[in-house]
C-alpha cells in the first residue's frame, strides 16, 4: 500500500508541477495583452489612466470611439465594454475591479437601453464568454476576481493550476496567440459592414427584453443606485446614454422607458436614439448595433448637442481625486 | 453519479481510504461499507429509486432461499414467480409506455379509440443491468451452481457493487459472489493495474465519445442540412462514440473494482477487429451477450435441435437483445439486423471460424483480414444508425440523405483523422491483451504517457455528457 500510494502522490505531483509550469506560461503571455478577441477587454484597465470610461455591453463596445472622443474632447477615454453581458451587475462589478487598480475617471459614460437589466443576484448569472474569460480563472494569479466571481468557476478552475485554461480549451490560443485581434487600434469594435438582411432578416422583436415584471425593475433600480453610489464616492460624474437602435424592429418595446426609469432615480440621461439615427438601416449591421457609418453620425448627433458636450466638458474639467 | 464526475473523484478516494485503512479487518465491514457507498453512488442520481433497487434486492435474496430449498415442482415455481418479478419490474418502468401506444395505435388501426394511462416517470437508472443481476442469481441457484447467499449484505454488495450498478458488466454471482464472500487483501499490481484501466477507460469516454458526440448528435437530429458524405463519416464517427463510451464506461468500472480487490468480467475485447458478426459479438458487450446465451439460447435448445431451431433461437436472442436496450422498433431492428447477419454464419457452420485475435503473431493483418473486418465493421456501423436514431423514421431519413452528396468533401472529417485513426492504432497495438493497457517497459516513456493522458483528459474535460448506457 505505501508503494501504491507513493506511486500516486509522486505522479499527481508531477502531474500539478508540469500544470503550474504551464499556467505561469500562459499567465505571463496573456497579462496586458489584447487576446482573443475582446471579450476579457478588462485587464486592459489596469495600466490606463482615463478621464472618460465608456460601460456597457457590446452597445457599448461598438457604438463608441475613444479615438473620437479624444480627438475631440481632448481626453483620454477607455471603451471598457463587455460582449454579451447587458447586465448592470457586470459592469459594477467592472468598475470595481477597475478603480482598485487605477485611479478614479472622472466620467462614465453608461449604455443605457432597453437591453439593460440585473439578475439582482438571486438567479444564475449571464455565462456568456466564461471560456475567454477563463483565462483568468486561476485565482492566485488573478487580478480582477470580482469579475471572475461573477462567472462561478469551481473551485478546480480557481485553484488547480491550468485546470480552467484546459478545460475551456483556452491554452492553443494562448499558445498560438492566432485569435490576437487589434481592436484597440480606435479602441471600439469597429464594423464596417452593411445589414446582410437575407443572413439575418428584418424582422420585428416581439419579446420584451428587459423590464418585464415589477421584480425585475426593483432589481435594477437597486443596482442602479449603487453604481452611482461607488460614482459619487470616487467623485466621478455619471451619464447614461441611449444609443440608436434600428427603430422600426423596436415599434413593440418599450424603448422610452430607460429614460423614465433614470430620470426617477435623478441619473442624467441623454437619448440618442432618435430619428434621424435609427430610422436608417444603412447605419446598421444589425437590429440594435451600429456600423462604421452609424458610429460617424451617432458621434455627430451627440456633440452636435450642446447639453450633451457641456456635460462631457465639465466632467472632464474637474482635478483627478487621489 | 458518473464516473466521469467531480463528485466521483472526492467520492472514491474516500471509499478506498476508508475500505484499506479503517474498515480493513473486518470482511462484514468492509462489504458494509461497499453496499453503502453503492447506495450513495446510486442515490446521487435520484434516491427516490433506491427503494425499487432495495426492493427488487430483498426479493430476489428471499426467492434464491425459496428456490434452494424446497421440492423440484414448488422450485420450478418460484423461479419462474422470480423471474416474472423481475420482468414485471422491467416492464412496468421500461416496457409499459412503448406497448401502451403500440396497443393505442393497434386499436386506433381498427378504428377503436383507446386512451391508456402513460407512467410519467423516467426510466430508473441501471435497471436493466440490476434486475439481470438478480434473475442470474436466482437461476444460478436453480442450477445448482452456486449456493444462496445467506448474508443479505453480501448478497445486496453483489447486485449493487458501486462500479457495475448502473452499466455493467452484468456479473454473474458464481463469479462475483465468491470474491465478496472472501476477505480482500490489497495487491499493488491490481491496484495499479485498475488505475491504468481507469485512465484510459476516461481518455476513451471523455477524449474520444465526448468529443465524437458534439459532432454526431447535429447530424442525427438535421440529416437534411449535410451531405451525404459527412452522414456517412458521422455514422463511422457514431460507432466509435458508443465504443468509446460504453467499453471506457466497462474500463472504469472494471479498473474501480480493482481497487477494491475485485475481478469484474470481460466486457470488450475489440469488437472492431472482428472478422465477421459472430466474432464482433463475442467480443461486444460480452458478459450481455453470454447472459443471453446461458440464460435463454442454450435453455431454448441452442443449437442442439437442428439448423431451423437453431435459427429461431438465434433471431430470439438477437432480439430479446435489442428489445434490452429499450423500448423502441429501432432497438428491435437493430437486433433484428445482426440476426440476419448472423445466421447465414450459422447455416455454413462458420460461426466459431474466428475465435482467436487477428494477426496475432503479426504486426498488421493480411488483406484478407483487413477486408473481412472493414466489412464487418461496414455492417455493424449500418446497424448502429438504428440504434443511434430517435425513430424509424429518423433512421430512414439518415439513410436516404447518404447517397446525396456521397461524393462531395466530409465536413467532419477532421475527426476521422484526429480522433478515430490514433485511437484505433493504439486498440491494435493493444489487441491481445486489454488488462496489459499502456504497460510498458521504460518507466520514463510509460510516465510521459499517462501525463499525456491526464492533460488530454483535463483538455476535453468540458465535454461532460452521460453515458450512453446509463439509459439501459
Amino acid at each position: 500500500m505505501r508503494r501504491f500510494l507513493k506511486q500516486i502522490f509522486v505522479f499527481f505531483g508531477i502531474v500539478s508541477s508540469l500544470a503550474f509550469i504551464i499556467q505561469c506560461a500562459a499567465s505571463y503571455r496573456i497579462k496586458n495583452r489584447e487576446v482573443l478577441h475582446l471579450y476579457d477587454n478588462f485587464h486592459l484597465s489596469y495600466p490606463q489612466r482615463a478621464d472618460l470610461l465608456f460601460m456597457g455591453s457590446s452597445r457599448c463596445i461598438t457604438h463608441y470611439s475613444p479615438k473620437k472622443f479624444d480627438e475631440f474632447f481632448h481626453c483620454k477615454s477607455l471603451n471598457l465594454g463587455v460582449d454579451g453581458h447587458s447586465e448592470l451587475d457586470m459592469h459594477l462589478l467592472k468598475l470595481l475591479s477597475y478603480l482598485k487598480h487605477n485611479l478614479p475617471p472622472k466620467l462614465i459614460l453608461l449604455n443605457f437601453d432597453i437591453f439593460i437589466n440585473s439578475n439582482g443576484n438571486e438567479v444564475e448569472t449571464n455565462k456568456v464568454h466564461k471560456d475567454y474569460f477563463s483565462r483568468y480563472a486561476f485565482r492566485p494569479f488573478s487580478e480582477s476576481t470580482e469579475v471572475i466571481d461573477y462567472f462561478g468557476y469551481n473551485l478546480a478552475e480557481k485553484y488547480f493550476p491550468s485546470y480552467a485554461l484546459l478545460h475551456y480549451q483556452m491554452l492553443p490560443a494562448i499558445i498560438s496567440m492566432k485569435g490576437e485581434y487589434k481592436w484597440r487600434f480606435e479602441g471600439y469594435e469597429r464594423h464596417d459592414e452593411n445589414w446582410d438582411t437575407l443572413s439575418h432578416p428584418v424582422k420585428l422583436i416581439d419579446s420584451i427584453i428587459s423590464f418585464n415584471s415589477e421584480k425585475s425593475i426593483n432589481n435594477l433600480k437597486k443596482k442602479m443606485l449603487l453604481f452611482k453610489k461607488v460614482c459619487e464616492d470616487h467623485h466621478i460624474s455619471l451619464l447614461l446614454v441611449q444609443s440608436p437602435v434600428y427603430q422600426p424592429v423596436f415599434t413593440n418595446q418599450p424603448i422610452k422607458f430607460p429614460e423614465a426609469l433614470a430620470r426617477n432615480l435623478g441619473f442624467t440621461f441623454f437619448d440618442f436614439n432618435r430619428n434621424t439615427l435609427n430610422s436608417q438601416i444603412e447605419n446598421f449591421y444589425n437590429a440594435n448595433h451600429l456600423n462604421t457609418r452609424g458610429v460617424g453620425a451617432f458621434f455627430q448627433t451627440m456633440v452636435n448637442d450642446s447639453n450633451f458636450c457641456a456635460f462631457i466638458r465639465s466632467g472632464l474639467q474637474k482635478k483627478y481625486v487621489n | 453519479m458518473l464516473f466521469n464526475s467531480y463528485a466521483f473523484f472526492i467520492f472514491l478516494p474516500i471509499v478506498f481510504f476508508l475500505y484499506w485503512f479503517v474498515v480493513n479487518k473486518s470482511l462484514d465491514l468492509q462489504n458494509g461499507l461497499i453496499l453503502l457507498a453503492s447506495y450513495v453512488f446510486y442515490s446521487w442520481w435520484d434516491w427516490r429509486f433506491l427503494s425499487l433497487l432495495f426492493l427488487s434486492t430483498g426479493i430476489d435474496y428471499y426467492f434464491g432461499f425459496l428456490v434452494a430449498t424446497t421440492d423440484n415442482k414448488k422450485k420450478r415455481w418460484y423461479l419462474w414467480l422470480s423471474i416474472f418479478n423481475n420482468l414485471l419490474v422491467l416492464g412496468i418502468f421500461k416496457y409499459y409506455n412503448f406497448f401502451a401506444l403500440e396497443f393505442q395505435q393497434f386499436f386506433h388501426a381498427i378504428g377503436v379509440t383507446i386512451n391508456p394511462i402513460l407512467i410519467g416517470i423516467a426510466l430508473p437508472v441501471g435497471i436493466s443491468f440490476y434486475t439481470f443481476h438478480g434473475m442470474s442469481y436466482v437461476l444460478d441457484i436453480y442450477k445448482g451452481k452456486v449456493q444462496p447467499e445467506k448474508s443479505f449484505i453480501r448478497y445486496a454488495t453483489f447486485v449493487s457493487f458501486f462500479p457495475l450498478l448502473v452499466a455493467g458488466p452484468i456479473e454473474r454471482a458464481a463469479h462475483l459472489l465468491p470474491q465478496i464472500n472472501h476477505k480482500r487483501a490489497f495487491n499493488y499490481t491490481q491496484a495499479i493495474e485498475g488505475l491504468r484501466l481507469i485512465l484510459w477507460g476516461l481518455v476513451k469516454k471523455v477524449v474520444i465519445a465526448d468529443s465524437l458526440a458534439e459532432v454526431v448528435s447535429p447530424l442525427f437530429s438535421n440529416p437534411e442540412a449535410y451531405p451525404g458524405s459527412t452522414l456517412l463519416v458521422g455514422a463511422v464517427l457514431f460507432s466509435f462514440q458508443i465504443y468509446g463510451d460504453f467499453s471506457g464506461y466497462t474500463d472504469i468500472a472494471i479498473g474501480t473494482a480493482k481497487l477494491f480487490g475485485f475481478e469484474l468480467l470481460t466486457n470488450f475485447r475489440f469488437p472492431y477487429f472482428s472478422r465477421d458478426i459472430a466474432e464482433f459479438w463475442r467480443r461486444w458487450h460480452i458478459s450481455l451477450s453470454s447472459w443471453f446465451r446461458d440464460y435463454v439460447y442454450i435453455p431454448l435448445g441452442g443449437s442442439r435441435g437442428g439448423k431451423w431451431l437453431s435459427i429461431r433461437n438465434v433471431l430470439i436472442i438477437f432480439l430479446l437483445s435489442g428489445f434490452w436496450h429499450g423500448a423502441s422498433w429501432n432497438f428491435i431492428i437493430w437486433g433484428g439486423l445482426h440476426a440476419v447477419a448472423f445466421i447465414p454464419l450459422l447455416l455454413r457452420d462458420k460461426n466459431r471460424t474466428h475465435v482467436d485475435v487477428v494477426a496475432m503473431h503479426k504486426v498488421w493483418p493480411g488483406a484478407k483480414e483487413l477486408i473481412q473486418m472493414l466489412f464487418t465493421f461496414a455492417l455493424v456501423t449500418f446497424a448502429w444508425i438504428f440504434f443511434r436514431s430517435a425513430s424509424l423514421p429518423q433512421t430512414f431519413n439518415y439513410i436516404q440523405h447518404i447517397p446525396k452528396g456521397l461524393f462531395s468533401k466530409p465536413t467532419n472529417l477532421s475527426f476521422l483523422f484526429l480522433y478515430i485513426i490514433p485511437f484505433v492504432l493504439v486498440e491494435w497495438h493493444l489487441r491481445r491483451d486489454e488488462r496489459v493497457l499502456l504497460l510498458g517497459k521504460n518507466n520514463v516513456l510509460r510516465y510521459l504517457i499517462y501525463i499525456l493522458l491526464v492533460f488530454l483528459l483535463l483538455y476535453h474535460s468540458g465535454n461532460n455528457a452521460e453515458f450512453i448506457y446509463f439509459q439501459f
